[in-house]
């Protein structure tokens, strides 16, 4: 989830409102943000991924502004530009550009900061780093409109923060977001953002041009978003206008038409759109969802303190205007959400009713406990192990297909056990310093692969390593607990990694393979370092508990 | 041979002492062999039954001169200061005189101005006291009194002890010239039988058998055996458990409890197909949960057997609410599944409409290297109460009943985001060390989840997927949580099993 660092001068600025402590943090409850890091300057949070509008302190301060009640939720000053941008001759693979105007902003450093923090967040969180949706803003002062969205085999300009000319090729090569990004851009066909003088604004998803950038003297700044997904691209558009507005005491927000010559497959004439939803909730709802009945009225001041502006209210519903930037308000089931937050998850009623039916334990877990009895009675104790292990482990002991992981963290868990075998030789491995001998089983789940189907099984598997120990204790072991459970085992002799050959048993219960025996080969001993004879048992206990229940 | 009697070597030792000296006290008897007298009492008692002694019960009074008594000794009875100090000024004098004189306490002063006076010894008029030197008589007695009295006092001094106080006794007492302590004792006394038997020499001793054997238990010869007694203060060894993984029994209990609250488990593959593990559940594709930094993709090439509508549902969801273009291939992809929701999700698939709870209890896996409190491979505790009347509150109602089953105390309650639930949850509960940890996450599932699935609009499900080692950690009192998933059988058997599981 993302985590936010803001200034809590400059949150208390956006606020409107100087916050104690103690108003900071249970405003921030209601907001699903957990505290990081605070101090008297500093505050850093964590967010949930659906608050976009929660990315930096221009929203988080419109928030609080709301909750305190220094402000009251309004809707935005929106009007045309009369300019547009022309997409036309955008890359087909990069197709879409939506571009903002806000004016009348005061900026500093910090609050540039902000924006910035918003602007990578929004990447991270919603944009997969640039590759569906990249977000980038501009001084309108050193741009001339009507703006340009296309696509060239090469240009030339200076990137943000470099002081010379560069290719766009050369871009992608020497600077660093260059090679990070050149990935989402084709040779030859690169995307560009110019004004009407041939000024470039940006190579995007890649870097920004250093000849408009915004400083602390920007008044007016144009915010463009291109990408692939332009429903997403408006959410976030939308999203960052509203928190550049959050910068200005009298905010314009300016929408720019979108002409494309029919080329392309366009599905808005205009950005951005800050006309919000209207929803309706009902006492109803809020009753049958959260046992709480509340009054329209009681509704409308909780919505209020949520950012919503009250359209309308009856005797039993409320209707309301959700604000542009609530980009994960999907339905009236989120406006319920926030009544009942709003309202205190403490405070509502916490009552499970009366189950209708009995609960049972899954069979395979009733079977398994049985066998766990056997075994112990039998000597042995219980171990639990991964079941994610070294794919070459696997490898090493196995000729069997086995589930490997694409983009393992460490290679120790790069694979998941086809088996419990390498399981019970690392619980060997374990225990080898100790004591004369070890008795232990494991009752678990392994992954096998047949017919390239994944198939998760429960195994038993029992391990026996020490001095004296020979394939016989193995047999014993296994011949008891199918006796008990009132069958009878079989033997079968088979060649089986990583058993003896000679020493190795398969088992046999009314005829159906379940399970193997057999002693180590000293081969593998040597090699993991267990220097002791050791015997493995496994069992499926899926098949095990057929042949028992078909009896 | 059936008028023996065979006593264990204590008791023999002490009816030999008794017959000895026919008549002892417990105490003398403990001393001469060697033990306390509270060690020998139950003997006394059994050889009481069996009529080899006989026992009374006697208090003892042990009188000893107190301070003053010994003064007195030494230099003479107040009486004796006093007349003394009457003669030396005179005969008659005034009391304030003689008091000065006399040198006593106001007490003792008082004691013998009227002990005197009742003798006839003196007379007291008007503050003035005379000595009646004329009555012969008083005279007499006082001396003999004095006289009588330092000879007890004399006696008292050398150690005496008496069975019962005489009445000079008692005088002493209340003029406070001697203290008197009681002590009980306990007299032993042969019987007859006693001398009888031990003359007959059937009084023996017990053999004393150290360990039972077969031979011991068949031949009877513990009929006229003493059991050796084990001796409690030497430590013994401890013996290596054999035993059900503390952690396997932990997630045992929680089986009980759910089942104990209607639950029926239901189980899942642990390799799922992205469609389930996050399409079906309303995530985004480009959302980050799904990045490979977050779950785990396989290097196989497998099969994908999926059904055609249950895409299209996904697809045209995704792109009518969250539009954007949705990618078959992304949800065609096999994971190792992030969480056990899917598993909730093919139990609603397959049952449909109706009144249930279901839970899972397995593994999920995700991309973390292993440390305290991470792993790479955790349980998830997952479940699910449908219903037309089930609400959020059932869902916050579930979290309370199960932390008090579990004895986790408080828990309280905060919003929260999951893409699949709304309302959503997250319950904490006080850690004793780490104060609120968040435990219990949860919510009602979306209608974008449960179109898809079939379920009618009637019906609301409140879901939840705990990651239980957190809890199972607090439980076992482990710091570490790769300690659940051990095979380290020194630990495995050190670990005791926990207090909440046995309330």
């Amino acid at each position: 989830m993302p985590v936010i660092e803001v200034s809590i001068q400059d949150l208390e600025r956006l606020a409107r409102s100087s916050l104690s402590n103690k108003e900071l943090l249970s405003a921030l409850e209601l907001m699903k943000i957990e505290i990081e890091e605070i101090d008297t300057s500093r505050l850093v949070y964590e967010v949930s991924h659906d608050r976009a509008d929660l990315f930096s302190a221009e929203g988080l301060g419109r928030a609080i502004a709301h909750l305190v009640g220094s402000r009251e939720p309004k809707k935005f000053n929106v009007m045309d530009s009369g300019t547009y941008v022309d997409v036309s001759s955008a890359p087909a693979y990069r197709p879409y550009c939506l571009v903002g105007i806000v004016r009348d902003l005061s900026l500093d450093y910090e609050a540039i900061r902000q924006l910035t923090q918003l602007q990578e967040k929004l990447h991270l969180s919603y944009g997969r780093n640039r590759e569906l949706v990249s977000i980038g803003f501009y001084d309108l002062r050193k741009v001339r409109p009507p703006i340009k969205y296309l696509a060239v085999d090469e240009a030339e300009y200076v990137p943000l923060g470099y002081g010379r000319p560069m290719k766009l090729s050369e871009v992608l090569e020497s600077t660093e977001k260059g090679r990070l990004f050149s990935r989402l851009v084709r040779k030859g066909n690169y995307p560009l953002l110019e004004d009407s003088r041939g000024e470039i604004l940006s190579f995007p998803p890649v870097l920004n041009g250093e000849s408009t950038k915004v400083t602390e003297d920007t008044k007016d700044v144009l915010i463009d978003v291109t990408g692939t997904e332009p429903y997403l691209m408006m959410k976030l558009l939308n999203v960052m206008v509203t928190s550049f507005a959050e910068r200005s005491s009298n905010p314009l927000i300016q929408t720019l038409s979108i002409i494309s010559d029919g080329v392309g497959n366009q599905p808005f004439a205009k950005a951005p759109q800050l006309d919000g939803k209207i929803i309706s909730v009902t006492s109803e709802e809020i009753k049958a969802l959260g046992g709480v009945s509340l009054h329209p009225s009681s509704m409308s001041k909780i919505l209020q303190s949520l950012g919503y502006v009250v359209e309308e209210m009856d005797k039993d519903s409320v209707r309301v205007w959700v604000p542009p930037y609530r980009i994960d308000v999907h339905d009236r089931v989120d406006v319920v959400e926030d009544v009942l937050i709003g309202y205190g998850y403490n405070r509502l009623k916490a009552d499970i009713t009366n189950p209708t039916h009995a609960g049972w334990r899954h069979p395979i877990e009733i079977f398994s406990d049985v066998v766990r009895n056997i075994m112990l009675g039998l000597g042995f104790t219980e171990v639990v192990n991964f079941m994610m292990v070294d794919a070459d482990l696997i490898r090493f002991l196995t000729d069997e297909e086995f589930i490997e992981v694409a983009n393992p963290k460490m290679k120790t868990y790069s694979a998941v056990r086809n088996s419990l075998i390498p399981s019970l030789l690392l619980t060997a491995k374990a225990n080898y310093e100790r004591g004369t001998s070890i008795e232990a089983f494991e009752v678990g789940d392994i992954i096998r692969v047949s017919k390239n189907e994944p198939i998760s099984e429960r195994h038993l598997g029992a391990v026996l390593m020490g001095e004296n120990y020979t394939l016989t204790d193995g047999l014993v072991t296994v011949k008891t607990l199918i006796n008990l459970l009132g069958e009878k085992a079989v033997w079968e002799s088979a060649v089986r990694k990583p058993f003896i050959e000679g020493r190795t048993a398969l088992v046999k219960v009314r005829g159906v393979q379940i399970g193997m025996v057999g002693e180590v080969h000293p081969r593998f001993l040597s090699e993991l370092g267990v220097l002791k004879p050791t015997i493995i048992a496994e069992v499926s206990l899926e098949e095990l508990k057929n042949a028992v229940i078909s009896s | 041979m059936k008028d023996q009697v065979i006593l264990p070597r204590r008791m023999y030792l002490i009816v030999e002492e008794v017959a000895k000296t026919r008549k002892a006290s417990a105490d003398d008897i403990a001393k001469a062999l060697g033990k306390r007298k509270e060690d020998i009492m139950r003997d006394l008692a059994e050889l009481e039954t069996k009529e080899l002694i006989k026992t009374r019960h006697i208090s003892k009074f042990i009188i000893k001169l107190s301070r003053d008594g010994m003064n007195y000794l030494v230099s003479g009875l107040p009486e004796e200061k006093f007349v003394k100090a009457l003669k030396k000024l005179g005969g008659t004098a005034e009391l304030k005189n003689i008091m000065d004189e006399v040198g006593l306490s106001r007490n003792e002063f008082s004691a013998v101005l009227g002990r005197l006076r009742k003798l006839g010894l003196i007379s007291v008029s008007k503050g003035i006291v005379a000595l009646n030197e004329g009555n012969y008589d008083a005279v007499i007695s006082f001396k003999k009194a004095v006289q009588e009295i330092k000879e007890n006092l004399h006696r008292i001094s050398k150690g005496i002890y008496l069975h019962q106080l005489p009445e000079w006794i008692n005088e002493l007492k209340r003029r406070g010239m001697i203290e008197v302590e009681v002590r009980k004792e306990v007299i032993i006394e042969a019987t007859p039988k006693l001398i009888r038997k031990l003359k007959e020499g059937k009084i023996k001793e017990a053999k004393v058998i150290t360990k039972i054997t077969p031979e011991v238990i068949a031949s009877g010869g513990w009929e006229n055996a003493v059991i050796k007694e084990f001796d409690l203060t030497i430590d013994v060894p401890f013996k290596k458990p054999k035993r059900i993984h503390p952690y396997i029994q932990f997630l045992s209990y929680v089986r009980e409890v759910l089942t104990g609250l209607g639950f029926k488990e239901v189980k899942g593959p642990h390799i799922e197909l992205a469609l389930w593990n996050f399409d079906l559940l309303f995530v985004p594709q480009y959302h980050p949960s799904r990045r490979e930094t977050d779950v785990f993709y396989l290097k196989n090439d497998l099969g994908v057997k999926e059904d055609k509508q249950l895409i299209q549902k996904v697809k045209e969801i995704h792109e009518s609410v969250l539009k954007y273009g949705w990618r078959p291939e992304e949800a065609l992809k096999y994971v190792l599944r992030t969480h056990t929701t899917p598993v909730s999700l093919r139990t609603i698939n397959k049952l449909g409409d109706g009144e249930y709870r279901a839970f899972s209890l397995d593994r999920v896996f995700r991309p973390d290297t292993p440390d305290q409190t991470h792993l790479m491979e955790f349980h998830q505790l997952e479940g699910i109460i449908v219903g037309k009347k089930i609400t959020f509150s059932s869902l916050l109602g579930f979290f309370k009943e199960f932390a008090e089953r579990l004895d986790l105390g408080e828990v309280r309650f905060r919003p929260a985001y999951f893409p699949f639930t709304e309302p959503s949850v997250e319950g904490y509960i006080r850690h004793p060390r780490l104060g609120w940890i968040e435990v219990f996450p949860g919510g009602m599932f979306r209608k974008e989840v449960l179109r898809p699935l079939g379920l009618s609009e009637e019906y609301r499900v409140a879901a939840w997927g705990i990651g239980i080692d957190r809890i199972a950690m607090m439980v076992l009192g482990l710091d570490d949580i790769r300690d659940l998933y051990t095979n380290n059988l020194e630990l495995i058997e050190a670990l005791p099993v926990p207090k909440g599981l046995m309330k």
